[in-house]
């Protein structure tokens, strides 16, 4: 599930980011700072599925950007923390290169997953993704989900 | 205001094309030296820039780091309660005092380097081995100390955002502002108490002026940012106009999105921006309540020389731009709620932060634009852009279709720079 769910957004296929999520699911793209501050208002806040498919069919379809893609490199996952529902806590390391259209390369991001995972038939979804950039600094624009 | 070393004098390095305000020549966007002036000129000259909020310095002795154009500037709270902004340089050989971005407990500020100390108003109370070592070395019998302070900044506040500025020469803030804009900084935050809820450092790949003049380019929104287009929340044809101060260095663009008639120009097809066939999922984004009487949906207030109040819908927040050499730029943005809110208004709040920022859906597109211009321009430094949109002048006016508010700001900046 953590590879698929990266090689889904290197490959570009975004319509596909949002079926790693359950319907109810929260994803929030933080800088550090800002997550140990208690700044609830971070990057890219959606707080159900529906708001991910905008996400993605606006990017597609309505806002405006140099075309670039992203290739993440993840660590292994560290399972935090197992509860009596079957929630699942874990957090992933990742790098996320950024390559514009024109061949320049850019350490866009380094952080880490800050997942809650729970099965749904047997399936693995994402209940809750925070993705925790070391930096709070962003370059040019954020349109590609992390 | 003395030259800076090393920099030709401005009337060598800039002609502007005209008297009047309706070209500006590209190679301000792109000349350090140009870039130096600005620093002398704008950033330390005659202008109130921000620093910060009161709140992210509460309690007597907190601190934290800004900068104004080039120069890094502590913003602290004194014991007393009073707030202080020195520029953060030891006088003795340059070191920052302050490498950490915020802390608290801070009643005098120790250099990393050879122990200088200052107090909370920038005097300079010790020096290491002031007396040498056995009789031997240290400072000679008459340095005077009181000669050796920081470089401490005037400042003042309005509703819970710190200004500062370098020059004597500069208005009280108000005065400076103008009753306009103060009348609407009052009207934005109400004596409510701000929270931070979040802060985005967004790098633009463009000279500082390049996003200035995009914040207050009120033409654009509805041609550059679909999403806004779209959803008819900020379109010509809604009401709204530009208000300045007397000097025109100021200004307040606003629309009313509930009063949109539509035009002919946003029939399907004939923009880019209009997507008559898209709908959100989750149209609870742009579910806002009316938080003013003067039903203004969308305002945006930007103070000579680098300094933005934002409301797009209920997201309240401030923008600050930090120049890095002419060819890029961070822009600080810090979206607030208040302590006044209900938690409905919050979540509110914290939901439309969507529209703002790096990943706005209403603001990622201007992060890029100003790199467009900026590698648009590389090969033609003596040509003009054309700002004549609405005339030449920089009035107020009771239309958005205007560049009016561009013409502010280089009156401005001509009017500091002294070209
Ligand atoms: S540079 Fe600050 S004490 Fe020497
Ligand atoms: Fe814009």
């Amino acid at each position: 599930m953590m590879v698929e769910y990266v090689h889904a957004i290197d490959e570009g296929e975004y319509e596909r980011w949002p079926t790693f999520f359950t319907e109810d699911a929260v994803y929030q793209v933080t800088g550090r700072d800002n997550h140990a501050r208690g700044w609830v208002a971070g990057m890219m806040l959606c707080d159900n599925r529906d708001m991910m498919l905008d996400r993605i069919y606006t990017l597609r379809q309505v806002n405006l950007w140099e075309p670039h893609t992203y290739r993440h490199v993840i660590g292994p996952t560290q399972i935090l923390a197992l509860d009596a529902t079957g929630v699942v806590t874990a957090q992933t390391n990742y790098l996320c290169v950024r390559t514009m259209h024109d061949g320049e390369q850019k350490l866009f991001s380094t952080g880490r997953y800050l997942d809650r995972i729970v099965f749904e038939a047997d399936v693995p979804r994402f209940r809750e993704r925070l993705v925790i950039s070391d930096s709070n600094r962003i370059d040019t624009l954020l349109v590609i989900p992390i | 205001m003395a030259r800076t070393p090393g920099v030709r004098p401005l009337d060598q390095l800039i002609r502007w094309p005209e008297a009047d305000l309706a070209r500006v020549p590209l190679h301000i966007y792109n000349d350090p030296e140009i870039y130096a002036w600005e620093q002398a000129r704008v950033f330390r000259g005659p202008t109130w820039s921000f620093l910060a909020l009161e709140c992210e310095i509460p309690k007597p002795n907190d601190y934290c780091l800004t900068k104004v154009g080039d120069t890094p500037v502590i913003v602290l709270r004194t014991a007393e309660g009073a707030v202080h902004a020195l520029v953060n340089r030891c006088t003795h050989k340059g070191s920052v005092l302050c490498y950490d971005s915020r802390g608290e407990n801070k009643r005098s500020f120790v250099c990393p380097y050879h122990a200088w100390t200052f107090d909370q108003s920038g005097e300079l109370k010790g020096i290491a081995f002031e007396k040498g070592v056995g009789g031997l070395g240290g400072m000679p019998e008459g340095f005077d100390k009181t000669k050796h302070a920081l470089t401490r900044l005037r400042v003042e506040t309005i509703e819970g955002m710190v200004f500062g500025t370098f020059s004597n020469q500069t208005p009280p803030l108000e005065q400076y502002l103008g009753a306009p804009m103060v009348a609407h900084i009052r009207r934005t935050i109400r004596g409510r108490t701000m929270q931070i809820i979040g802060r985005y450092n967004h790098i633009m790949p463009s000279n500082w002026k390049l996003y200035i003049e995009n914040s207050r380019d009120t033409h654009h929104p509805s041609l550059l940012h679909a999403f806004f287009a779209t959803f008819k929340l900020n379109r010509l044809s809604a009401e709204g106009g530009i208000r300045h101060d007397a000097r025109n260095w100021h200004h307040l663009v606003f629309a009313k999105r509930h009063t949109d008639q539509g035009h002919e120009e946003y029939s399907p097809g004939k923009l880019r921006t209009m997507k008559a066939d898209f709908g959100l999922n989750d149209p609870s984004l742009i579910a806002q309540w009316m938080e003013f009487d003067d039903n203004i949906t969308n305002a945006l207030q930007s103070i000579y020389p680098g300094f933005v109040l934002q409301q797009i819908l209920n997201s309240i927040g401030t923008r600050q731009i930090i120049p890095r050499g002419t060819d890029e730029c961070e822009l600080v943005w810090t979206v607030v709620a208040f302590e006044e809110d209900t938690p409905e208004q919050r979540a509110i709040r914290i939901k439309q932060s969507n529209l703002v920022g790096p990943h706005g859906y209403v603001s990622m597109e201007d992060g890029a634009i100003g790199g467009f211009v900026q590698q648009g321009i590389k090969g033609d430094r003596d040509k003009q852009a054309v700002v004549e949109m609405g005339g030449s002048t920089a009035d107020g006016q009771p239309t958005r279709a205007s560049e009016t508010s561009v013409r502010g700001f280089y009156k401005a900046y001509r009017e500091t720079m002294g070209i």
